[in-house]
């Protein structure tokens, strides 16, 4: 089991007042699954996301993480978890603008156990299709590229699960599935993927879709079949620009 | 290696805004550039007090006065005749020379100011010293042409006197006062030679001011004394000078009988103290100017921490995914120290280059013996490096004690 929550709750105070955006969530993910997670905004989706991360521990429950007790860490384990087991990937790609995108690639090794040559990075970016951009810097990047340069770095330190926060939100529908496309690719080679979108249609990219309501799941289902953003490319009229 | 990158990351990123960068530095440069400047005046100054102190006090020994000295010692040190006490003696001049151990020689001086001293209708207020032939070597009295008092002379209790150039000058003119006669307090005395010119004492006096004859003429031909003023005393071993010094102290209040609660009616000085006494007024001005350049490297680590604070509220993003990529605290608050580190150190290196030139300025301008030295660089390089860790670390814990989940969510 990659991951296993226990009724995990996440209480915020808040002015005083006691908020549950978490409220008692059990969630089992399968090593290998591609999972969705949707539901509308305040719904609790990101606070779950931020404790699945290990960004944020539970108020009370059990997390595990690829077999992992992550609730009583301390703060420099918990880092250690994120860095090693964790790959993120942002709506708003936060790359840092005063690196190289081989630079930002590389960012997780500098905080990680070991360390990596240049040879890896390169050939995360290779896999996601910027070999040829290794040393530009984001600003003359576009949003799809930019956002496979994240999902580069993402994987730089062989995580447990890659998580995807609304990673297609910023990107028009082309690069958007370009980015799905390479999700499922790596979903396809063994890794496990957890997306999370308000998006239906994104969501149907997934295996198995969960759906959270006031910070409980509403509902969990299997996806029959699932979408493919590699046809779905093929289908889209042709663009004059990349 | 993680080092370099760390490094590297702070160099880019105050490089990104060079502007701000140089002002954050603008008050350490100043701060430095300040200290640099200060301390090579203040030991250039030290020196040049040194080097006119042995001038006036020969070859370093140890002198014993007729008066506790210290506050009243004035130009005199409190020595003259008819102003210290009455109770120093030959006898314990030889006293000195035979009991007490690493005294190489001691001789008796006597002095006495306000004298007046005449040739033909011209007459100068001066003071005498009467000296034995010893004086010459202990105390760097340079005869410019002439010869000093012999060794005859103060058998003799011969007439003779060494004039000095500021009282040749008075009396004589430009004509050459050797083999005349002058009257002090109408005694008749023949002009044996003149004294090299010493120039000013450390506390502003006129070293050449004054004339020189035979102990013994001062003591029994003019004055009627049987008192000293001054013993010097040579030592073998000059290392020693403290443990002797103290040897004398303690052989003449044997001597003098003096048990406390009674004062010492002598004085024992060494270089070392009179040093530090002429000294004060250049460690006074330095003290004012080290306050000066205080307070701007006070000023310039508020600076630092201030932008610092600016950067790390600019950068609430960058630290919410170093934190998300794995970044423990304290890799946060070594980056941003490091920064700050980057930006002391280096406005500490453009500081001490800017005190480096001043210095030369300084000593161009003010003809001030300024040494660069590298005690100035090395208090430069320590204050440059403590301001930017004691001035850094609460903008870098700010940053390493955000929560990554706020700090993501920034705009």
């Amino acid at each position: 089991m990659m991951i296993e929550m226990q009724e995990v709750t996440r209480v915020y105070d808040m002015g005083g007042q006691q908020v549950r955006a978490v409220n008692g969530i059990s969630l089992q993910v399968e090593a290998g699954e591609f999972v969705a997670i949707i539901g509308p905004s305040g719904s609790g989706k990101s606070t779950l996301m931020n404790l699945l991360a290990c960004l944020d521990t539970p108020t009370s429950g059990r997390y595990h993480l690829d077999g992992m007790e992550v609730g009583g860490l301390d703060d420099d384990r918990l880092s250690l978890v994120r860095n090693s087991k964790v790959g993120l990937v942002f709506q708003s790609y936060n790359l840092l603008s005063r690196m190289t995108a081989l630079e930002n690639v590389e960012l997780p090794l500098l905080y990680g156990e070991h360390r990596g040559d240049g040879a890896a990075a390169r050939q995360a970016l290779e896999s996601v299709g910027l070999g040829d951009r290794l040393h530009h810097w984001p600003n003359q990047l576009s949003g799809g590229q930019q956002q496979r340069v994240a999902i580069a770095r993402a994987l730089i330190n062989g995580p447990a699960i890659v998580l995807a926060d609304e990673p297609t939100g910023a990107l028009d529908t082309r690069s958007g599935l370009e980015v799905m496309d390479i999700f499922q690719r790596l979903n396809r080679e063994g890794r496990t993927v957890v997306l999370v979108t308000h998006e239906q249609a994104i969501a149907e990219h997934a295996g198995r879709v969960i759906s959270i309501r006031d910070g409980r799941i509403a509902a969990d289902e299997a996806v029959p079949r699932p979408r493919s953003a590699r046809e779905e490319l093929a289908h889209l009229p042709q663009e004059v620009s990349q | 290696m993680r080092m370099a990158i760390t490094l590297r990351e702070a160099r880019r990123a105050l490089a990104a805004n060079k502007v701000r960068t140089f002002l954050t530095m603008l008050g350490i440069i100043v701060g430095i550039t300040s200290l640099t400047i200060i301390v090579a005046v203040g030991q250039g100054s030290k020196a040049q007090v040194t080097g006119r102190l042995s001038k006036l006090w020969g070859t370093n020994p140890i002198m014993v006065t007729a008066s506790a000295g210290g506050k009243n010692a004035g130009p005199h040190m409190g020595m003259g005749v008819g102003v210290g006490s009455q109770t120093l003696t030959y006898e314990d001049t030889e006293a000195i020379r035979k009991e007490v151990p690493n005294v190489r020689a001691a001789s008796p001086g006597l002095l006495k100011g306000d004298v007046q001293v005449k040739y033909r209708q011209q007459s100068a207020t001066t003071e005498v010293f009467g000296v034995t032939p010893e004086f010459r070597e202990y105390r760097s009295w340079d005869v410019d042409s002439g010869e000093f008092v012999s060794e005859e002379d103060v058998r003799g209790l011969a007439r003779v006197v060494l004039l000095g150039q500021t009282v040749a000058r008075e009396l004589f003119g430009e004509a050459d006062p050797v083999g005349e006669t002058v009257r002090i307090e109408n005694v008749a005395f023949k002009v044996k030679g003149m004294m090299a010119k010493k120039g000013a004492s450390p506390e502003g006096g006129d070293l050449d001011d004054r004339v020189t004859i035979p102990v013994t003429t001062f003591a029994r031909r003019l004055y009627n004394v049987t008192y000293l003023s001054n013993i010097v005393v040579q030592l073998e071993d000059m290392s020693r000078m403290q443990e002797t010094a103290q040897a004398i102290t303690r052989l003449l209040r044997e001597r003098h009988h003096i048990v406390p609660p009674k004062q010492d009616d002598f004085g024992v000085r060494t270089p070392e103290g009179m040093v530090k006494v002429f000294a004060g007024t250049a460690q006074t001005l330095s003290l004012f100017l080290g306050l000066v350049s205080g307070i701007a490297l006070l000023v310039g680590g508020l600076v630092i921490m201030n932008i610092m604070l600016v950067s790390v509220g600019e950068r609430t993003r960058e630290i919410g995914l170093r934190r998300a990529m794995g970044a423990r605290r304290r890799d946060i608050l070594t980056q941003f120290l490091t920064e700050a580190l980057v930006v002391s150190v280096s406005g500490g290196v453009i500081g001490t280059a800017l005190g480096i030139l001043g210095t030369l300025l300084v000593r161009v301008a003010t003809k001030t013996p300024a040494v660069v030295s590298w005690q100035a660089v090395g208090l430069s390089a320590f204050f440059s490096i403590t301001i930017g860790v004691v001035f850094g670390v609460h903008p870098a814990r700010r940053a390493a004690f955000l929560d990554p989940v706020e700090a993501l969510r920034t705009e």
